[in-house]
């Protein structure tokens, strides 16, 4: 039951079991993986099919993320998008490689256990399309992101005074429509497939 | 204790029996029953059709009528909401508004009045019979009176309560709305009627007449027998609680 | 779209009819209704966070015009350019006037209600814009020309064959019933057009006072695509939309997404803040909002009328609504439908044009019951009904009925004389000659030989006789 009060007595592997259930329910699917499995689990995740994936680079998928991408060299493009928008971009070939991109990975900055929700503020998203275009996308998340539900993260920014930023987007789950005859159905415009790392550090 | 006693028009005209049986049970329950004879209609006819006027009229002389009373009851959850929270739309004049803020925290539907102030918990009766309770809307939602019949019915010996699918949707009475809009309204109480059915009870049950009104009208013209071929009946929860404990007296003989 | 408000009677019994279109949209809302009671048991204080946001929203409307200057300002500061309409025209001239400054042919919009209300895509389509909807309902709907049924579901009274009939027809597919199948054409045709357009038009769920942004509710990510590909964002807004703050988002969300579908959140959520920035990789070059007035100004005037500016427009009402259930979306002939828009479309379309519709209740109260902001929608209704009632010509013996019935009712023994006068007439008159609206289905009863009040009085002689 969530109560529109801040509850603050859940251990973080409690909010993980919470987040990986209402992921489980929205057809997304996430991963506890120590640090230094990050890698591997990502290789694994990363089927046949994902010949071309686009990173969104922040601090976070710097720290976690290794700079030869897992399968780099055999047959997968990486194509890694700087934090800042440089002087020399190319709108339109940028748009193409996300067009053509079978995944995206972006960091997180909160997710929320409740809701299965991945919260990413402007200046961490400033790649929006990443998060959009693709049908598959990855977000890397850490344990200690982990929110108990949207009251707590609301209670949690506004404390910290946290509306400076451009932007804000809460993702939970794959896209999704009900609206032939009341049938779910999952990937409609935005990703069909969403995989969440979470990453105890 | 006096309990005055408000009897709806149309229970008044139409279906004396159930006023009958509801002052039955309250001298029953040592109650000095008190029946106001000037009373005629509370105005809900003419506040539901938006004659504000008209409505204030009568609600201004219902309340002048029983504004001295401790307590009263009435065996229609949809006449007591009437009084306890629709005058409130009404402008009424100075001293009329202030009696009403007064009365209506002293007015009650029966089942609620049973239970919250005389602390019935258990009606001694026998009345072998499948019954279903049909939630009137005003008893449900004005009154927030839920819980109180379907004790009082559960707690009569040989009763077999079954809740219907959707005992909380409306039945397509809303006084007016049933002939300004009888299409949809007959919509609605062939659904009410299909669940009441599917529910397998003998008796449909309900704390206003009005409901009971519109579905046996339905049941009736339509001439629905149950799966077994008996045909559904309803009743008032007055008539229910009165038979059962008349059945108990027979019985006992 | 053109109202039908005024042929509300005459077109019921088409709408009753389609026994088909009936049970769809039957089975729809009962899973509705089932999905939103589970998401808010799961909430401890729902009734509280009601309250709450009735509260929040009440400061907001009473205040509406300082919160709109102040949402206006904030807007301005980050880049939005903002405009107020005060009428339907005004506010799609503005629209127009966008598009060829920035020379747009093709529009793809997401699901905005105040733009149906508006006319928005007729007027557009009009002046030689290609207007996609692309929220797959509205897209459905847009493909068969016809208008929405329901708010979050538009196309809930199409059945998967009619739906796959029409994308052969029109898309030139091969019929398929596979729902994934057809999503799988909306999705292929709707990227394309994404990706080509000029302009993306969405609404905006909340405007947030605090620093002028907006609030975009979704599943399919067709809104996303509409303020992030295009090169100019057009939002319209109903000026009555606004919250104070982003961190009221928390209490909104929760009431929104659990009683429009049941969901904890929706899919996507954004918070925008205008266009974007140097350093942003994507999101529309230029942001204009345009806040709608069409009408809501005279709702503020009422005070019984400005509560339904609360509406979030999640339509748990439409959902519990049994007149709804039996008669469908379209039977409302307008834009807003079941119990809020039989409120709020006479005040829309004036009264004399939407007369019906507050009548057509039975005004059980299951809808203010699920409101998540606690607007007191049926008794919105009986209002809606008493305003008809003094203002407008009432039916030709309602009037006279009634003031007799009054008058008789003044004293008991008149009452109490009609009821015998009335039950001798009740055996010499067929009753289908005065009650046929009953009697066509329903037997009427007979009024009893002995009223109650008789029963007494003679009790109370026989006690007399005996004391």
């Amino acid at each position: 039951m969530i109560k529109s009060i801040k509850s603050t007595s859940t251990t973080p592997l409690r909010l993980y079991e919470q987040f990986e259930s209402a992921m489980d329910n929205l057809g997304g699917r996430t991963f506890l993986v120590a640090e230094d499995e990050v890698s591997s689990k990502l290789q694994s995740l990363l089927s046949d099919t994902i010949r071309k994936i686009v990173i969104y680079q922040t601090p976070l998928i710097d720290r976690f993320i290794p700079k030869t991408f897992p399968g780099e060299t055999n047959n997968l493009s990486v194509e890694r998008l700087p934090t800042i928008r440089p002087p020399d971009f190319d709108e339109e070939s940028y748009r193409h490689d996300l067009i053509m991109a079978d995944a995206g990975l972006i960091a997180a900055d909160y997710i929320i256990a409740d809701s299965g929700t991945v919260v990413l503020f402007g200046e961490n998203h400033r790649a929006q399309l990443v998060t959009l275009l693709p049908p598959t996308l990855f977000v890397l998340a850490t344990a200690r992101q982990l929110i108990p539900d949207l009251f707590t993260f609301h209670d949690l920014i506004k404390k910290s005074n946290g509306h400076h930023f451009q932007n804000m987007h809460y993702i939970s789950g794959p896209s999704r429509t009900s609206d032939i005859e009341k049938t779910l159905i999952l990937g409609v415009h935005g990703p069909v497939e969403l995989y969440v790392l979470v990453v105890k550090e | 204790m006096d309990v005055f006693l408000f009897i709806p028009c149309f229970v008044d005209q139409l279906f004396p029996q159930v006023g009958i049986a509801t002052v039955k049970i309250l001298q029953e329950l040592n109650c000095r029953v008190i029946y106001p004879e000037q009373q005629t209609c509370c105005g809900q006819p003419a506040f539901n059709t938006g004659y504000q006027k008209e409505a204030a009229q009568l609600a201004s002389r219902f309340i002048e009528i029983f504004k001295d009373a401790e307590y009263v009851v009435a065996p229609s959850g949809s006449c007591a909401a009437m009084i306890k929270n629709f005058y409130g739309e009404l402008n009424l004049p100075g001293s009329s508004g202030k009696d009403w803020q007064n009365l209506r925290n002293k007015i009650y539907e029966l089942s609620d009045f049973l239970t919250s102030v005389l602390h019935v918990e258990k009606w001694d009766g026998h009345f072998p019979a499948r019954v279903t309770y049909h939630d009137s809307c005003h008893t449900l939602r004005e009154l927030h009176v839920k819980d109180q019949p379907r004790l009082l019915l559960q707690s009569i010996a040989g009763v077999e309560l079954i809740e219907m699918e959707n005992a909380e949707t409306c039945c397509g009475f809303g006084g007016t709305f049933s002939v300004k809009f009888p299409l949809i309204s007959t919509a609605m109480v062939q659904n009410k009627v299909n669940w009441i059915q599917q529910s397998g009870a003998e008796i449909v049950v309900s704390t206003d007449s009005s409901c009971l009104m519109n579905i046996d009208g339905y049941l009736q013209k339509q001439k629905i027998p149950l799966p077994d071929r008996r045909h559904t009946r309803s009743m008032h929860l007055a008539e229910i609680l009165w038979q059962s404990k008349e059945n108990l007296r027979k019985k006992s003989v | 779209m053109i109202p039908l408000t005024k042929e509300f009677k005459k077109d019921l019994p088409r709408h009753l009819r389609n026994e088909t279109v009936r049970k769809n949209i039957s089975k729809a809302l009962d899973l509705s209704i089932k999905k939103r009671n589970e998401a808010v048991a799961e909430v401890a204080d729902w009734e509280e966070l009601r309250e709450k946001a009735n509260r929040i929203k009440r400061q907001i409307i009473d205040n509406l015009y300082d919160n709109l200057n102040a949402f206006e300002k904030n807007a301005r500061k980050n880049g939005v350019e903002v405009f107020r309409a005060a009428n339907a025209s005004e506010a799609n001239s503005i629209a127009e006037e966008i598009a060829t400054r920035h020379a747009a042919n093709l529009i793809v919009k997401s699901k905005s209600m105040v733009s149906e209300e508006i006319g928005f895509n007729d007027y557009m389509i009009a002046k030689g814009f290609e207007v996609v909807e692309t929220d797959l309902g509205e897209f459905i709907i847009q493909l068969a020309n016809e208008t929405p049924s329901h708010l979050i579901g538009p196309a809930i009274h199409k059945s998967i064959p009619e739906i796959a009939q029409l994308f052969a027809e029109k898309l030139g597919i091969p019929y398929s019933e596979d729902p994934k199948i057809l999503t799988e054409t909306a999705r292929k045709i709707l990227r394309q057009k994404f990706l080509k357009a000029d302009m993306g038009v969405t609404g905006a769920n909340f405007g947030i006072v605090e620093n002028g942004g907006i609030a975009i509710v979704e599943n399919e990510g067709n809104g996303r695509m509409c303020f992030t590909l295009p090169k100019v964002h057009l939002a319209l807004i109903g000026m009555e939309r606004l919250i104070p703050a982003v961190d009221d988002l928390a209490i909104f969300l929760t009431l929104l997404c659990r009683s429009a579908t049941g969901q904890r959140l929706s899919s996507y959520v954004a918070m925008l803040t205008g266009p974007r920035l140097t350093e942003f990789f994507d999101g529309p070059k230029k942001s204009y909002y345009i806040l709608i007035d069409n009408k809501r100004s005279s709702f503020l005037k009422d005070d019984n009328l400005k509560q339904a500016l609360y509406c979030i427009r999640c339509s748990a009402c439409y959902n519990v609504c049994p007149v709804y259930q039996n008669i469908g979306g379209h039977a409302y002939g307008w834009v807003y439908q079941g119990p809020i828009g039989a409120a709020i479309t006479p005040q829309f379309l004036g009264l004399e044009n939407a007369r019906d519709l507050p009548f057509a209740s039975s005004l059980c109260g299951a809808c203010s019951d699920v409101c998540p902001v606690k607007i007191p929608l049926h008794h919105l209704l009986w209002y809606q009904r008493s305003r008809i009632v003094k203002e407008l010509k009432p039916p030709k013996f309602e009037k006279i009925i009634l003031n007799e019935f009054n008058k008789v009712a003044q004293s008991a023994d008149r009452f109490q004389k009609m009821g015998k006068i009335a039950r001798v007439i009740q055996k010499i008159i067929p009753d289908k000659l005065y009650a046929r609206g009953w009697t066509a289905s329903r037997k009427l009863p007979g009024i009893a030989e002995s009223s109650f009040h008789d029963w007494w009085s003679e009790r109370l002689v026989k006690k007399n006789h005996h004391d």
